[in-house]
């Protein structure tokens, strides 16, 4: 528990320097922030959308199939926007920039000017792979319900449109958003604790992947209970 | 508290973090990141303006309340249909001072032209499955529905209904179970169909009475008991053997009576023969009689005496 809460206060004093910290050159400031970007996105990007397009697919078709099972068609839409925009897609952008970039670099970190870049660079990240993830599930959810017909794009739009009221609507905004600043001050939080202490890397990395996950984890089940509580 | 940072060195020379970490981007990787940059506010643009468009938040809407007693199931942003397309939604349900629920429809401009002053709309709510709230247009020439207006919200529930049927259900089940218990009894079906046992009793002793008399009559007519009493339908035999002779001498008699009416008929062409003979001697006998008769005349004609026929007026 005191661990945690040393964690959260040093990701919040980090946020914090991430914020405030005024910018030492402007033209580096902007190139490491681009480079650190590009390394969040640019190469797990194609795998990214292959991973999550190849999900997408297999939830659709499943709970396509099984609502048409039960004669319950009408609500499939729903089920699939609650289940894959709602919940998974987040989750899993999180996780692929967690692994793939902020876990990685939190632990070679080479001066203190570089945090608010890296930092940045991780809540990007993860707001964009979610965006891409959400527009490519609105996407082939209407391709594999209507095919390739402009003609149920009213009735589709209806649908996504009752699914987004505005409660749900913010506590997505505010779940990406939690999840964007895990991803980003977790990892280097942790690893700022454990090394103080002088443990070997190994044990790091580990306790730090455990930490995000946790963390997550927490910001699930709080949107969770917000939503369906 | 400062930063602990961790110098690069060779073990981790592999990984592609660590191995360019805090160069500066190159040209092409730089101008990557920034197609990434803008891909990512475009994206956050257009879902977001989708999200809003799909909300309805840049169509200009009209207010429809609707009023019931009983707004169990109704959520906010449920649809109002009507001929199975969504008008409008739900915004608001709330209670009014005189214990009716209001449920307020926002409905976008474009659909208001299918409600009609003259609309009905209804709540259904089914076994399985969400309430609907549906509305029927019947006469599509009347005006348009106000912006405001307050209409009430009639029920057309399936379950209402069932709990309504409920009852009469229960009864029925109960008349059948005692219809059932009386058809396994000692009348059965007959005591159903009569309405008491008693009732059926009786017909079944009118049935044995009518055996009996059935008993009897056999035993009149066919004479089944023995040789005593030779029964109707010998003693009608007999009579009828008796009568079937007395046919047959009838037809000999009246073949005599044929011939003789054969002779009759004979006699008469013999005198219907003679007849015409007696016709042209009658014949030739009126035939001199107007001879005899022209002569005279001649005769007084010329017979100086005549006189004459002429007549002279005065």
């Amino acid at each position: 528990m005191r661990f945690a809460l040393r964690t959260i206060t040093t990701a919040a004093g980090l946020a914090a320097q991430a914020l405030w910290r005024p910018p030492l050159a402007k033209g580096e400031r902007q190139s490491s922030f681009l480079w650190e970007f590009y390394q969040a996105t640019y190469p797990v990007l194609a795998w990214h959308a292959a991973v999550s397009s190849l999900i997408i697919v297999v939830i659709v078709r499943l709970v396509m199939v099984t609502a048409e099972s039960y004669d319950l068609t009408h609500y499939s839409l729903q089920l699939l926007i609650r289940a894959l925009i709602l919940e998974v897609i987040p989750m899993l952008s999180a996780i692929m920039v967690a692994l793939r970039f902020s876990l990685p670099r939190s632990q070679h970190v080479q001066a203190e000017r570089d945090l608010p870049n890296i930092i940045l660079a991780g809540a990007a990240g993860v707001l964009f792979f979610t965006l891409l993830s959400c527009f490519l599930a609105l996407v082939i959810s209407y391709l594999m319900l209507y095919g390739l017909t402009p003609w149920g794009f009213a009735s589709y739009t209806h649908q996504v449109g009752g699914i987004f009221v505005p409660q749900m609507t913010l506590i997505f905004l505010a779940k990406t958003f939690l999840f964007c600043m895990v991803v980003a001050v977790v990892p280097l939080a942790s690893y700022q604790l454990l090394a103080a202490k002088g443990m070997p890397e190994e044990e790091i990395s580990l306790r730090s992947l455990t930490r995000v996950f946790l963390a997550l984890f927490v910001v699930e089940v709080m949107a969770l209970s917000a939503l369906y509580w | 508290m400062p930063y602990i940072g961790k110098p690069m060195d060779n073990q981790h020379a592999t990984s592609l973090a660590s191995e360019q970490s805090g160069k500066p981007a190159n040209s092409r990787q730089e101008f990557q990141a920034r197609l990434v940059l803008i891909a990512t506010f475009l994206l956050l643009f257009g879902l977001a303006t989708y999200v809003l468009y799909a909300r309805g938040v840049f169509e200009p809407t009209h207010g429809l309340v609707l009023v019931t007693d009983d707004s169990e199931g109704v959520a906010v942003g449920m649809d109002l249909t009507f001929a199975g397309f969504p008008l409008g939604r739900v915004t608001r349900v709330e209670l009014a001072e005189d214990g009716q629920a209001r449920i307020v429809v926002s409905i976008p401009r474009k659909n208001t032209q299918w409600l009609k002053e003259s609309s009905v709309f209804t709540i259904e709510r089914s076994m399985i499955g969400s309430v609907r709230i549906r509305a029927y247009s019947g006469i599509l020439s009347d005006p348009e529905l106000p912006d405001g207006a307050e209409r009430p919200l009639l029920r057309g529930d399936a379950f209402s209904e069932f709990q309504r049927l409920a009852v009469p259900m229960r009864e029925l089940v109960e008349q059948l179970a005692a219809v059932s218990q009386r058809l396994q009894g000692p009348y059965g079906a007959l005591g159903v169909l009569l309405g008491s046992d008693a009732e059926a009793q009786r017909v079944l002793e009118t049935l044995t009475r009518v055996d009996r008399l059935i008993e009897g009559v056999n035993r009149q007519v066919l004479g089944l008991d023995g040789a005593a009493d030779p029964g109707l339908v010998r003693t009608t035999r007999d009579m009828l053997a008796a009568l079937s002779q007395v046919l047959l001498d009838s037809r000999e008699s009246l073949a005599k009576v044929n011939l003789i009416l054969e002779e009759g008929k004979v006699i008469a062409e013999n005198a219907r023969l003679a007849t015409s003979d007696l016709d042209l001697l009658k014949d030739e006998a009126s035939r001199n009689l107007r001879r005899i008769d022209s002569l005279l005349e001649e005769i007084s004609r010329k017979w100086p005496f005549s006189q004459d026929a002429e007549m002279r007026l005065p």
